[in-house]
């Protein structure tokens, strides 16, 4: 019933009577589920195309779709939004690298032994209550108005959701399963090595997610407040110069950007762990 | 106590664990000697000290004092000569069924490949062949306790320890389970110690049955079941040595040490 209803729809939606070929057909299948799941974000952009064009929202000021894609593509072919694009990577790569180079190790070695934990704790819970956006103006008193204070704050606010919950990975490890590695004669080093690790795996994961999230907000925010490149600073710029295509093009291009670290993480996440997402008995 | 050259030797064992304001007494002067390739059954009611014995004969806990002996050697923290079946599987999830198995050969110093080729001899053993690369939360109960006992048994032991291990199955498969048990206990040879709650399951198994009793000042009393194998559980004897530690157990404050002959004497 279902499926001869949505072939009618097919038909209708062509105006015609001719059967529609196969693989129109598979292809509007092999979208269904996404159609479900991606409907409220097309009916978004939909609206929206639809408001800006027939004006009743001020296009000057929500632009419609077709011209902020125009924007984009015509950004990224004559090369203007490169350079941005490139120091915005770099600064959030490298913020976001140097806290997996430290919040890891650190974290793992805070969770395995209490007594790092409990000297360093309480420094680090302060640390980490203060906001680094707050802070942002005495790393650039310290480190200069260039690239070391932007990628330090962003390093800052990425560090801790990731050290964080690597520290609560490691001591979630369930102590059963540390007993019965040691039965089997596993020494400490073992034991962290089979046992605890990976078992703060999929904890050390979320970390990263969260980590990933700070370190575009704030590279945005950094960008904002006192660059003259970068993607965030495109959307600054672009305001001011009443460019709203493009204004809209780059923070479609920042969207992407942390749509896309989310999903590699995910992907990556996926393949460690492929043993939490097989079926159960 | 004297010390047996052969088998394993407990003499004069004490453990207490302290309370908030006060010692807990758990195990009290136990002596126990298990013979090579002997099964042991150690029942008890819960809380009387049977995980605590097991777990002190692993070398996961210490005793306060008394000593422990294999094979005349003195018994000092885990080592590969006992394995140890937990009560829950204990199974590292994120790596596959044979992985799991492999591990503890491979802690042995065992090569990958070498520790893998034996972790599926004993996969084989406990038929579990088609689960391999299975993870698992992929497994049912049962099937999680066989890799359980199948890990125990790779590194060939000399003795397996196994605390209640089918105390989750259901009634069927815990039946199931005690058969292949015994035949795994016969094939290889092995020494078993085996933690229960369930006197069907020590009767059927055990060639001794050690009763743990919460009350510290009676002794541990030890029946031995002196039945032909396979035992049937309708086997009118089998039906008596029930009967006589249902017995054993409700008339714990009178019965000494000596109620174990007693026990086996009332066979009708
Ligand atoms: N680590 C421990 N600390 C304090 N008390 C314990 C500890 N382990 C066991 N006990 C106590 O010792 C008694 C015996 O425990 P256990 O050996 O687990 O009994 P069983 O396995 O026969 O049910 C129980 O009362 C238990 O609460
Ligand atoms: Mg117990």
């Amino acid at each position: 019933m279902k499926k001869v209803a949505t072939y009618q729809l097919a038909r209708t939606l062509r105006f015609d009577r001719t059967p529609l070929p196969p693989l129109v057909l598979g292809l509007a299948r092999a979208c269904r589920p996404y159609l479900g799941r991606y409907a409220a974000v097309i009916v978004f952009f939909g609206l929206w195309q639809l408001a800006s064009t027939l004006g009743w929202l001020n296009p000057a000021v929500i632009p419609p779709l077709d011209r902020i894609v125009m924007a984009l593509i015509n950004a990224l072919q004559n090369g203007s939004l490169a350079g941005d694009i490139g120091i915005s990577l770099q600064r959030s790569g490298i913020a976001f690298g140097a806290s997996i180079l430290i919040a890891i190790p650190l974290g793992l070695a805070m969770g395995s032994f209490r007594s790092i934990e409990k000297t360093l704790d309480p420094i680090l819970q302060l640390f980490r209550q203060t906001s680094a956006l707050a802070l942002y103006p005495v790393f650039i008193l310290l480190l200069g108005l260039g690239e070391a204070s932007k990628i330090f704050v962003i390093f800052w606010a990425s560090v801790f959701p990731l050290l964080m919950n690597t520290i609560t990975g490691v001591q979630q490890t369930d102590p059963r399963l540390i007993e019965m590695a040691r039965v089997f004669g596993a020494s400490r080093l073992e034991v962290f090595r089979r046992v605890v690790v990976p078992s703060a795996i999929p904890s050390i994961f979320v970390g990263l997610r969260l980590s990933a999230t700070s370190t575009l907000l704030l590279l945005v925010a950094a960008e904002m407040i006192g660059a003259n490149q970068g993607i965030g600073f495109q959307v600054m710029n672009a305001q001011y110069n009443f460019q709203t295509p493009l204004m809209f093009a780059a923070i479609f291009l920042l969207a992407g950007l942390g749509l896309l670290g989310n999903y590699l993480l995910v992907l990556i996440q996926k393949r460690l762990c492929r043993w939490e997402s097989h079926e159960t008995a | 106590m004297t010390a047996m050259a052969e088998g394993l030797n407990v003499s004069r064992v004490n453990k207490s664990f302290a309370l908030k304001e006060s010692r807990l007494e758990v195990l009290r002067n136990i002596d126990l000697e298990i013979a090579t390739g002997e099964f042991v059954a150690i029942i008890g009611a819960s809380g009387s000290g049977k995980t605590t014995l097991l777990r002190i004969l692993a070398g996961l806990d210490q005793a306060d004092s008394g000593t422990i002996q294999l094979n005349g050697a003195s018994v000092q923290g885990v080592g590969p000569e006992r394995a140890m079946v937990f009560q829950e599987p204990r199974l590292l999830p994120w790596l596959s069924v044979e992985a799991n198995v492999a591990m503890g050969l491979e802690l042995m110093g065992e090569s990958r490949t070498d520790a893998l080729r034996q972790a599926r001899h004993y996969l084989d053993l406990v038929g579990l062949t088609a689960f391999y690369d299975a993870y698992p939360r992929q497994l049912s109960g049962g099937m999680a306790q066989r890799v359980g006992i199948a890990r125990g048994l790779a590194i060939s032991p000399d003795i397996l320890l196994l605390d209640e291990p089918l105390g989750a199955l259901d009634a069927m498969k815990k039946i199931r389970m005690q058969q292949e048990l015994e035949r795994l206990w016969r094939e290889q040879n092995i020494t078993m110690v085996m933690v229960t709650h369930d006197i069907e399951e020590a009767i059927y198994l055990a060639d001794r049955i050690v009763i743990l009793s919460n009350d510290q000042k009676s002794a541990l009393q030890v029946m031995r079941v002196d039945l032909p194998r396979p035992r049937q559980r309708s086997d009118s004897r089998f039906v008596a040595y029930r009967e006589a530690l249902l017995d054993t157990f409700h008339l714990n404050d009178t019965a000494d040490a000596d109620a174990t002959s007693n026990a086996t004497e009332t066979t009708p």
